[in-house]
């Protein structure tokens, strides 16, 4: 390779480097919906997603959009937010100190409601098993004394 | 009664202590007048540095929860700003409190407003729970002991400042 050719070659490159810089200082890192189902609106109680009308969701949303003019991330916003309103705007809770609770509890809830189950249902068919030799007739069939009877009900309603 | 019995009776029982600890204990808590303002460490708007409630012990504060996108909290604003200059120094202020507003946002009203009494930033607005607002604007009269004088939900008008807040402020003074 000549010595033209490796000064066309590095030209190119540090093109390619520097138009790869400025798209990536232009083009918004983030975007409004995304952002919006991830944070709350304190005023309204619900997520900035859901609160069309209240004037709060308003300037929110335009905070929001000025970062993302200015080229910001996701998480930068989100930082900006929680440096505003504390953390409580946060729509999903951080996977850190006490937030961590929203994590581990239903999962552990989960965990419980599944285990007890299997364990029921082990008990349930121990029990099945074990009850059949008894002597009650099994649940849904009837003794002839209640058969007896039922006959007897439905002759005298036959029409 | 059986173990099974026992169990859903005390069950219901404490469901229904819950509820009737709950409508009982609803809204007793309201700020009354007399009882002491809470005075939370606060932000300064302009982020210099922080203050409290309890920095103005011995003045009468009016303190103003407003933020930035509420329409009423616009139409106070010049009123609560000519009260001020009537009457700071003489032993009163208000003092703002920009309730879950951006700073960025609560700055520009005051420029816009000209406000010139102390502004403090409650961002998360739990100074505004601390002090059970229901809503914004609403103001507090707080006397020389930091106890609650007055307190007004909604905006204050000229009149409402001259013959609610005036007599007060005006008698220590």
């Amino acid at each position: 390779m000549g010595r033209r050719a490796l000064t066309l070659l590095t030209a190119l490159l540090a093109c390619a480097a520097l138009s790869a810089a400025v798209a990536s200082a232009q083009e918004p890192q983030t975007s409004l919906p995304d952002i919006e189902d991830e944070v709350m609106c304190p005023v309204c109680g619900v997520s900035l997603e859901l609160a069309t009308e209240a004037p709060q969701a308003e300037q929110m949303r335009e905070f929001i959009r000025e970062r993302i003019d200015g080229g910001q991330s996701k998480e930068e916003i989100k930082d900006a937010l929680v440096a505003e309103f504390g953390s409580e705007v946060l729509a999903i809770p951080e996977g850190e100190g006490f937030d961590l609770a929203a994590w581990l509890v239903p999962g552990a809830a989960i965990v419980f409601a599944g285990a007890a189950i299997f364990v029921g249902l082990r008990r349930w068919r121990r029990a099945s098993a074990a009850g059949g030799g008894s002597a009650e007739p099994p649940a849904g069939e009837l003794d002839s004394e209640e058969a007896e009877r039922l006959e007897s009900d439905l002759a005298r309603y036959e029409l | 009664m059986g173990a099974r019995s026992f169990a859903i009776t005390l069950a219901l029982l404490a469901l229904v202590g819950l509820l009737a600890f709950g409508l009982t204990t609803k809204g007793s808590d309201r700020l009354a007048v007399g009882e002491p303002v809470p005075d939370s460490d606060l932000p300064l708007l302009d982020g210099a540095g922080s203050g409290s409630l309890a920095d103005y012990r011995g003045d009468w504060v009016l303190v103003n929860v407003w933020a930035s996108w509420c329409t009423p909290c616009r139409d106070e604003s010049p009123a609560l700003q000519r009260f001020h200059e009537q009457h700071s120094g003489a032993g009163f202020t208000v003092l703002g409190v920009d309730t879950e507003d951006t700073t960025e946002a609560g700055l520009e009203f005051v420029d816009e407003f000209g406000l010139t009494y102390p502004q403090f930033h409650d961002g998360p607005g739990e100074y505004r729970d601390e002090l059970e607002t229901t809503g914004v604007p609403e103001s507090f009269l707080v006397d020389p002991d930091g106890e609650l004088a007055l307190h007004r939900p909604g905006p204050v008008t000229e009149q409402y400042l001259a013959e609610q807040v005036e007599p007060l402020i005006g008698e220590s003074s």
